[in-house]
């Protein structure tokens, strides 16, 4: 298999290699001076790419803020970051700057456009694939090697997956009228992993009778989409998550929850009982 | 000369110099930080980046040897690992974005420890300015991005088998016409 690991030599100089297949690569590397000699190339032959960079003016306050972190980073207890291909899952966390919090707060009110991003992109490297299943066709020795990476970029995204959630939208519910409704509640919604998800947590809601539940919906201009049905607790507490990720580039202009006969409809049938402002 | 004083910098880091590490910051910052813009493509993150490559040094992960050839390149090279495990972090490749620098000839360094990075960025992007787009492409792919050969075989449409292949005639043709420029100036 010497062959296939050479046509890795892409992967192991971008560092796009888990920790086993890299340790097996650079075995590999001892043993083939082809692969060695075309490595050395590549660093030598890129090594002026960098200057292509146009002169950035760093922003006010970086130096400060890099070296404290350099020097907090010496007191820290933590383990040592590894500088392996495996790292991504936690070396950046401590370094990220404060308002990175606060612009991706911004980023977003009310819409989930930028959030169709993930959803885009997976329906262009479906596309993508579409084609590249084309070429197999024609060049049928080619399959088995497109497939076993298939393979390997599933297990990636999988690998990617444990990352962290970015809020969307985050939004208090309220009742409109105090005196007929005491209820109140959050409503969040999340990316994560390429998955949206709505999540709805309510407290002080009165009892529910029957097969009565409350209904979260999400309101696209005039027209409400169902978003999960919850019942609540003794105490009035209750919580729903709800995934939306079929709904790329829908427009959330508000989100409230009814009090429906049943759960689970697709039209409300009850009276709205709280609301986002 | 300027080999020599990189080299006893880094030892003093070793020694864990705080003097050292900001006289490191002042005189490579700018070109890192602007290296990892290109490559991140967002100044919070570039930043994040820069910060990183400098914990690892301070913390003395990955270790300099004059075998490695310039400290400079050494820099940029973690940096540039750095910066790909960010992206990868994020998913924000801005994939489908191909920065030609070859158009911005005056926004060049002016300032004297600048001298290299004005000298090799303008021999660089003559270069580059010969390549044909897709060698431009394939090269702001597989190094800026730092995508992986599955994906650069997507996004250009190519067997995954070839990509190497590109990869290597699109450096070598910049090899080449980099020796040239070298040539001409001498």
């Amino acid at each position: 298999m010497t062959d296939k690991q050479c046509e890795k030599l892409i992967d192991y100089f971008n560092g796009q290699m888990l920790e086993e297949e890299k340790e097996t690569f650079e075995k590999h590397l001892e043993s083939c001076e082809e692969c060695r000699a075309e490595l050395a190339e590549w660093e030598d032959l890129s090594a002026d790419l960098p200057f292509l960079s146009e002169v950035e003016e760093p922003p006010q306050g970086m130096k400060e803020r890099v070296l404290t972190s350099v020097w907090n980073s010496e007191e820290s207890t933590e383990a040592p970051v590894q500088q392996k291909a495996d790292e991504r899952k936690h070396s950046l966390k401590r370094a990220a700057p404060i308002w990175l919090a606060g612009a991706a707060a911004a980023a977003l009110l009310f819409s989930l456009a930028g959030n169709g991003y993930l959803l885009s992109e997976n329906q262009q490297l479906a596309q993508e694939r579409e084609q590249l299943a084309e070429e197999a066709d024609q060049l049928a020795f080619e399959r088995d090697v497109i497939e076993s990476d298939y393979q390997a970029l599933l297990e990636e995204e999988q690998e990617e997956g444990t990352g962290v959630a970015d809020v969307l939208l985050a939004s208090n519910l309220a009742s409109a009228d105090e005196e007929l409704f005491s209820g109140e509640g959050s409503a969040t919604i999340i990316s994560e992993d390429g998955h949206v998800d709505l999540l709805v947590q309510v407290s002080g809601m009165p009892d529910l009778e029957d097969e009565e539940a409350f209904q979260a919906w999400i309101i696209e201009g005039e027209t409400p989409v169902a978003a999960g049905s919850f019942t609540i607790d003794e105490n009035g507490n209750g919580a729903v998550r709800y995934r939306l990720s079929d709904m790329d580039d829908m427009q959330v202009d508000q989100i409230a929850i009814t009090l429906e006969p049943q759960p689970n409809n697709e039209q409300p049938q009850g009276q709205v009982v709280l609301a986002s402002p | 000369m300027e080999k020599h004083e990189d080299v006893q910098l880094y030892e003093r880091l070793h020694a864990k110099d705080q003097a050292a590490m900001e006289m490191l910051y002042d005189k490579y910052g700018k070109l890192l930080y602007s290296f990892a813009y290109k490559m991140v493509y967002n100044s919070a993150g570039a930043e994040e980046v820069v910060q990183e490559v400098m914990i690892k040094l301070w913390r003395g992960k990955g270790v300099y040897s004059a075998e490695k050839g310039r400290f400079t390149t050494w820099l940029l090279t973690i940096t540039r690992h750095t910066a790909i495990d960010y992206l990868r972090k994020q998913k924000r490749h801005t994939e489908d974005v191909i920065h030609q620098e070859t158009e911005h000839e005056d926004s060049q360094p002016g300032v004297e420890e600048m001298v290299e990075w004005k000298h090799r960025s303008e021999r660089v992007k003559e270069a580059m300015r010969v390549l044909k787009e897709e060698q431009r492409l394939i090269i702001d792919m597989f190094y800026f991005k730092g995508y992986s050969q599955k994906t650069i075989a997507e996004k250009v449409n190519v067997p995954l088998g070839t990509v190497k292949g590109r990869i290597r005639l699109a450096l070598k043709h910049l090899k080449d016409e980099l020796y040239e420029e070298r040539r001409d100036w001498q």
